[in-house]
């Protein structure tokens, strides 16, 4: 290629001797292009998801068993205070598989969400490389913190076991879905926050103080069913509901789906994903450049 | 090969580096940068390498890059030299086995074997700076940037492999030392009025850039 350019627009290598233009197009058609972009983004999404595991082993060790215990302690004390109020004969479902169907998933989504919100500020100094871009740290850390709370899960699963809970879904493949889906769910709102809350750094703080309404706003540890109609119809304008419901009624053979509404599901996820990865597309040059 | 069309950078409207200029460097040549101090001479390989972005312009390459600016970037304070070094490995080898030789050339060549384990942000000043070049010389690139010297402490072994090196891919390298670029360069690029002078030979680079030196000071 070199000999052929050469040849083609003299030996004038510089400033301008050649015809600039004329050679532009010429080399726009015979450079390759992104070279083999999904291999880059593989190798680069796993460095950078093992960079982030090593980080968490070595020195933010706290951090996991953090983890551990947020959802251990809002289980426990859900499940006494559902069993004070309610009395512990009154409802057929096993309330602490209740309460940890619904806490688990819920940390997920709300750790994705908030820690997409940073990452593009976090990973700064890694885009002096150019094979890596602020979006492979967006996924790999939403990779990340996935696989932790799959840790977690097993966990908290395996000290449920020991005590004598019954912990078999009665529909494995719909909890899985269901979680899979939450999954994406906080990443498309954690790509537009993200976003935004670059420029905006208002966005970042907002979301932060949301955490907590959204806990008792999404029928995370109650079923909608027990809820005045009036309630729960405004309870499910939020889309966060339909997935608890529907994580909840796949989990426990006595619950069921009924007021899960897969097409609002899907609009919540998919308006922001396309949303976000626009955006993204605009601004990639200003999360490197700045 | 280092393709720049129209390439346009300037930070305040007042403060243009360079305006409009067009460069290709060959395969395989290890170019000089000449320049007066904060004409732009790292900001160019800042721009190739793609930690700063042009005001307009276009820059192409064909193959992978490795900017001597970028190594620190890759080593985490809490993280081990050998874990860092692991992460900067996979950025650039696919196989996990010949990563993991890659990493162990490097620790040999740096002498930090021993201290492996050590924290990058326990390791002395010394050896940071040996491993920056280690790493520098053992991952292979179709592209280099360098600013800066070529070794610590001009230390004759790593002078050798770093020669060695650019001899394997087309080299960009910024250094004010006029021994060490005629030594090593093969071409020159001088920086000059917003504007770039190639030249094939770096002895003709530097020559002109003496004379725009000497012209600008009579004109002042």
């Amino acid at each position: 290629m070199k000999r052929d350019f050469f040849s083609r627009f003299g030996g004038g290598v510089g400033h301008a001797l050649f015809p600039v233009d004329e050679a532009a197009e010429w080399i726009k058609e015979e450079f390759p292009r992104e070279q083999d972009s999904w291999r880059r983004f593989k190798r680069v999404v796993y460095a950078l998801y093992l960079r982030q595991l090593q980080r968490q082993l070595k020195g933010e060790y706290a951090g996991f068993v953090w983890l551990l215990v947020e959802p251990l302690i809002m289980i426990i004390l859900f499940t006494l205070m559902h069993t004070v109020i309610r009395g512990s004969s009154s409802s057929s479902y096993d309330i602490i598989v209740f309460m940890g169907s619904g806490m688990v998933p819920f940390f997920l989504f709300r750790t994705i969400l908030t820690s997409s919100l940073r990452v593009f500020k976090q990973n700064r100094p890694l885009y002096h490389y150019p094979q890596i871009k602020p979006f492979d740290a967006f996924i790999a850390n939403a990779f990340f913190e996935s696989s932790l709370y799959a840790v977690v899960t097993l966990i908290l699963l395996l000290l449920a076991f020991l005590i004598g809970v019954d912990i078999i879904p009665q529909n494995f493949d719909g909890v899985m879905v269901g979680i899979l889906w939450l999954i994406l769910f906080g990443m498309s709102w954690g790509l537009l926050l993200g976003v935004l809350g670059h420029f905006y750094e208002v966005i970042i703080k907002f979301v932060s103080f949301l955490s907590l309404p959204l806990l008792i706003l999404s029928a995370v540890f109650f079923p909608l069913d027990t809820l005045p109609p009036v309630a729960r119809k405004w309870l499910l304008y939020n889309p966060l509901v339909h997935f608890m419901e529907w994580i909840h009624g796949s989990y426990l053979a006595t619950l069921d789906t009924r007021y899960v509404d897969f097409s609002y599901m899907f609009e919540w996820t998919v308006i922001p994903l396309f949303l976000g990865l626009w955006l993204y597309n605009k601004s990639e040059r200003k999360f490197i450049d700045s | 090969m280092i393709w720049l069309h129209r390439l346009t950078k300037f930070y305040e409207k007042d403060q243009v580096l360079f305006s409009d200029v067009n460069l290709l460097i060959p395969s395989g040549v290890t170019v000089g940068i000449l320049g007066e101090n904060g004409c732009g001479k790292s900001t160019l390989l800042k721009l190739i390498a793609g930690t700063e972005l042009p005001s307009s312009g276009r820059i192409a390459l064909d193959g992978s890059l490795l900017w001597a600016g970028s190594v620190a970037s890759a080593m985490h304070a809490q993280m081990t030299v050998e874990q860092s070094l692991r992460f900067l490995g996979r950025l650039y080898i696919e196989e996990d086995r010949l990563m993991e030789e890659k990493v162990e050339e490097i620790l040999r060549m740096a002498d930090l074997t021993q201290k492996r384990r050590m924290l990058w942000s326990k390791v002395p000043a010394d050896l940071k700076q040996k491993l920056k070049f280690a790493a520098l010389c053992m991952i292979e690139t179709d592209h280099l940037l360098i600013d800066g010297g070529l070794a610590p402490k001009n230390d004759k072994f790593f002078l050798e492999k770093m020669a060695e090196r650019m001899r394997r891919s087309t080299t960009l390298l910024a250094s004010g030392n006029r021994k060490i670029l005629s030594e090593y360069c093969d071409a020159g690029i001088v920086i000059h009025n917003r504007k770039f002078y190639y030249f094939d030979a770096i002895a003709r680079a530097q020559k002109f850039f003496e004379s725009v030196k000497k012209h600008d000071k009579t004109d002042t």
